[in-house]
């Protein structure tokens, strides 16, 4: 395996005019969908596909992935300036990315999420091309049992995240699991909750309940008062993150980029579960958690690169099993069978061209990326200049299109406006947002594989202790569930409670 | 005066060909497609290596449209109530459209509501063991499975598929009892299988062929081997009557028009017997047909049948 | 004087305890099952009376706690809610109206009617920012992502 004939081949292939264009096509498409709430990466792929038929399936691809992977970029642009997440993965950047805008620091917020966003792209591509394989077998090991433990620990990620009431956050985490089960029940096929509404078939949806909640609360939260937005006008050479947000934001990066490649590699809304990971561990590893959720930096610049890594390590599974983990990979895999590329084991060997130029186009398509959103970022931040009172139903229309452009249903938009108010009220009472969003996006997960894990151990709960991997799982999530009654571990959090409960009002 | 009469009479006879049978002038613009799945998937694929050929064809451009939800329900309720003039077609899978009506409350279609144009593509299933089992042919599957009812766990890709007939058949065929495990598709089923966390599952033949290296094939629905899997028997050889499948077509809703539906077909049939076509089918290991309307619709009818008295045996079916 | 944030609490607690039991008695409907092979109710169930006992706790607690601070009125201005409300209508308004009017005509109407009417603004800026508005929206989901949205009676 010499790695370096492997680039020299990879580099030929990318160089080449037409996939040099395609890359190009890829990312500009991409970061243009994944601004526009609701939009996902999976409508601009499928409405790009029959434009690949006539050229090379590596050209293809390069397009495709790079649309992907755009998407990711574009997502943070929206979050950070107006609340509202481009897609998933980016409702983390909000909590402190939106707040960095109001205090004039957008420009720096954007600039930190588009270096580190690139940063991670390089790390996950660095990844992919070394450990592929052996990475792959690994994620094979993770049956039922290993997922539903896996998501038992996301729900102690999940305290640490609460800045507010442990009670409440825990609270909304349930609602949301018991709101992801409103649908067809995967496993039985029976209808819960749907009342004959077909489209409620496939679940509330995570689209119109982030819009709602997000984007339609933010709004009505902000035409209660007379235009009060300050937003302090920034001057230019405040437009880049300076060397004191660079200091603060190298090792999220470094350490959201390494998270998000691993957890990509599992079946899943890989970026999201990154994302909110990578918040967590920061706020905890962080000298000052209370401040998150105020603006600080590190909560976008770890989230931001562990949502782009994990899109690097949604590839390992396609190019070495040729198995999705997602939907968009989905398509892509879609995309190989229609130009008569047989996606399975054998597909890095039997064509090192797709492989290595696919890999080598990331490298390019992240650096394209970041040419072309830097000097946006001026751009971006005039629009937090266009007065309120205009701007509000313009973000409100780019929801309502958004949601209606997923599925062309009405009954989302309704989705959306219920989850609207639902999010209005529970800012009023004081209970937060991200466990529910949390759980609407694991639930399904959770559900499923603990039923699974239950029928295929034919009923004995003994088969999550068991299973080598899961046990670990359950044995941490023990650890950390203790650990605030252990003297010196939860100090910590203690002084985190205390402060959050002096500001409390 | 006889100047505007031929006048006339010319005018007439350049308006005449409009007023003819419909047929002639269809399609006069763009045909939608439906695939009741998200993109990417088998449906779509297939979808879109028929899209330039039919396009050739009926000189029109093909739009393909996604419209995913409960399975395949939602298209399908959505196209029964379609405009029947041959400008939508949707694309259909057997045994769903045949299996929702009959054991789903919310399914508001019914099988008839979708007039077939035709079946174009076949899905072999087969039973594979994972690569480091202990049983290696199917015989010794049966025994085991005799032998310990309900231990052995069988992965299938969802309620209500060809993989869970297929099942439920098998169990009755050789009087064993499986502990079905439904995941949410084939990809998971098929990494479970790989990963060892099932003991075997009813697979797709195309994900069979693409991972044989990696898991050990007991035994494939065909009537004759597969050429891509040659060193894989059948059902039959075994001594099993047993053709477990998963077929896809295209669809009209069941009120259009006898000519145009015809022109449809043609079109379909056409594309479908390209050998470029056949052969890119035959790689993936799925098995091409070409059944017209007329065939499609007894197939229908028969599986229909077969599946009703299935359901009913396990209390699956709902009062029609 | 106003409400505080025990008396929130204890409101949120009861929609919550609600919430929890009507899905714990309708997983009874759809097929709890047992650990051997866990029907559709299993988790909406076993979720349900976990949230119900929480909303208790909630409850409790929210007397433990003294009535300390108290918080500011639900609504910061009194015309506040009027804003609320009709921001929400409009939205229902939307969705309503799309299938018949169309995308643009009813897009146009959206905006012309909040920037109007909730921090109104001159007619002449609110034509600008609706017409504008509408034409740009439609010219990039429609014309160039060629996204279906409807076209109403008019046909555009």
């Amino acid at each position: 395996m010499d790695i370096l004939t492997h680039i020299a081949l990879g580099a030929q292939v990318i160089f080449q005019p037409i996939n040099l264009l395609f890359c190009f096509l890829g990312v500009l498409m991409g970061t243009l969908v994944g601004v526009l709430p609701g939009l996902g990466p999976t409508a601009a792929i499928a409405l790009l596909l029959p434009n690949t038929f006539h050229v090379s399936p590596v050209s293809a691809i390069i397009m495709l992935a790079g649309i992907y992977y755009g998407a990711m970029y574009g997502g943070s642009t929206t979050s950070i300036l107006v609340n509202i997440p481009g897609e998933a993965a980016s409702v983390i950047t909000c909590l402190d990315g939106h707040q960095m805008a109001l205090k004039g620091r957008a420009g720096p917020a954007l600039g930190i999420a588009a270096f580190g966003s690139f940063i991670a792209g390089t790390v996950s591509v660095i990844g992919l091309m070394i450990v592929a394989p052996p990475l792959a077998k690994f994620a094979l090991a993770f049956g039922p049992p290993e997922y539903f433990s896996l998501m038992l620990l996301g729900i102690i990620i999940l305290i640490y995240l609460a800045s507010g009431s442990i009670l409440k956050a825990l609270m909304m985490f349930v609602f949301g699991l018991l709101l992801s089960t409103i649908g067809m029940d995967a496993i039985s096929g029976t209808q819960r909750l749907t009342f004959g509404i077909l489209e409620l078939s496939d679940g509330v949806g995570l689209i119109p309940a982030i819009m709602g909640l997000f984007g339609v609360a933010e709004v009505i939260a902000n035409v209660e008062e007379e235009i009060k937005r300050t937003i302090i006008s920034t001057k230019v050479k405040n437009l880049l993150p300076n060397l004191q947000d660079w200091r603060d934001s190298i090792w999220p990066i470094i350490r959201g980029s390494v998270l998000g490649f691993f957890i990509g590699i599992l079946p899943g809304p890989a970026p999201v579960i990154s994302a909110f990971s990578s918040y967590a561990i920061e706020k905890k590893l962080s000298k000052h958690p209370e401040k998150f959720g105020t603006g600080v930096i590190q909560g976008v610049a770890g989230p931001e690169a562990a949502n782009n890594a994990a899109t690097g390590g949604a590839f390992i599974p396609l190019f070495t099993l040729g198995i999705p983990v997602n939907s968009v990979i989905a398509i892509l895999l879609g995309a190989f069978m229609i130009h008569g590329i047989q996606p399975g084991p054998m597909i890095i060997s039997k064509y090192p061209d797709l492989f290595w130029g696919t890999v080598m186009s990331m490298y390019l398509g992240n650096a394209m990326l970041l040419v072309l959103n830097l000097p946006l970022i001026g751009l971006w931040v005039q629009v937090l200049k266009v007065p309120y009172p205009i701007l509000f139903p313009l973000i409100l229309l780019f929801c309502l299109v958004g949601v209606y452009s997923l599925n062309y249903s009405l009954v989302e938009i309704a989705l959306m406006i219920g989850f609207g108010v639902f999010g209005y009220l529970a800012r009023k009472f004081q209970f937060e947002m991200a466990p529910l969003v949390l759980a609407i996006v694991i639930g399904p997960m959770m559900e499923n594989n603990l039923r699974l894990a239950l029928v295929i151990s034919q009923g004995s709960p003994m088969i999550f202790i068991t299973h080598p991997i899961s046990a670990l799982f359950i044995f941490i999530t023990l650890f950390l569930l203790i650990s605030p009654f252990v003297p010196w571990i939860g100090r910590r959090r203690q002084k985190l409670q205390e402060k959050v409960e002096g500001e409390e009002v | 005066m006889k100047r505007f009469a031929w006048w006339s009479l010319l005018l007439a006879l350049t308006l005449l060909p409009a007023h003819s049978l419909a047929a002639t002038d269809f399609p006069k613009g763009p045909i939608t497609y439906i695939i009741p799945f998200p993109p990417g998937g088998q449906s779509d694929v297939e979808a879109r290596m028929q899209q330039p050929y039919l396009e050739k064809i009926l000189g029109v451009p093909i739009v393909v449209n996604y419209m995913p939800g409960a399975g395949g329900a939602l298209a399908w309720t959505k196209f029964a109530q379609a405009k029947p003039d041959g400008y939508t077609v949707c694309g259909i899978n057997i045994p769903h459209i045949i299996l929702q009506p009959l054991s789903q409350k919310d399914a508001a279609f019914k099988t008839d509501d979708l007039k077939p144009l035709c079946i174009f593509e076949s899905t072999p299933i087969g039973l594979a063991v994972k690569k480091d089992s202990k049983i290696n042919s199917l015989k010794e599957f049966i025994e085991f499975a005799k032998a310990n009812p309900g231990k052995v766990t069988v992965g299938i890709s969802g309620k209500l598929s060809g993989h869970h007939m297929a099942s439920l058949q098998f169990e009755k065929m050789t009087n064993t009892k499986l502990t079905l495990v439904t995941f949410t598709g084939a990809a998971p089923q098929v990494t479970n299988l790989l990963g060892g966390h099932v003991e075997a599952i009813w697979g797709n033949s195309s994900d069979l062929v693409g991972y044989q290296t990696q898991m050990k094939i007991l035994s494939i629905g065909t009537e004759k081997r597969m050429d891509v899997l040659p060193n894989f028997p059948t059902f039959q050889e075994q001594g099993l009557k047993f053709y477990p499948r998963i077929d896809r077509g295209v669809a009209v809703p069941k009120n259009t028009p006898a000519d145009i539906t015809a022109k449809l077909e043609k079109a379909f049939l056409e594309t479908v017997n390209m050998p470029e076509y056949h052969s890119k089918i035959l790689q993936a290991g799925f098995v091409p047909m070409g059944l017209n309307s007329q065939q499609s619709m007894k197939y229908i009818a028969e599986e229909t049948e077969i599946f009703k008295k299935l359901l009913a045996e396990h209390n699956l079916l709902l009062k029609q | 004087m106003g409400k505080n944030q025990s008396h929130y609490d204890r409101a949120a607690a009861g929609f919550f305890l609600i919430v929890g039991l009507f899905f714990a008695l309708y997983s009874r409907s759809v097929e709890v099952g047992s650990w051997h092979e866990p029907g559709p109710g299993f988790l909406p169930f076993w979720a349900g009376i976990i949230l119900t006992a929480m909303a208790f706790a909630l409850f409790l607690v929210s007397y433990a706690r003294k009535a300390w601070t108290a918080r500011p009125s639900f609504f910061p201005q009194s015309d506040s809610w009027k804003r609320v409300l009709v921001t929400f209508l409009a939205l229902i308004a939307y969705n309503l109206l799309l299938p018949p009017l169309g995308f643009t005509l009813t897009t146009f109407l959206f905006l012309a009617f909040l920037v109007k009417f909730i921090f109104p603004q001159t007619w002449m800026r609110t034509l600008l920012v609706a017409v504008l508005g509408a034409a740009m929206a439609r010219l990039l989901f429609i014309n160039f992502l060629e996204t279906q949205l409807p076209k109403g009676f008019l046909g555009f």
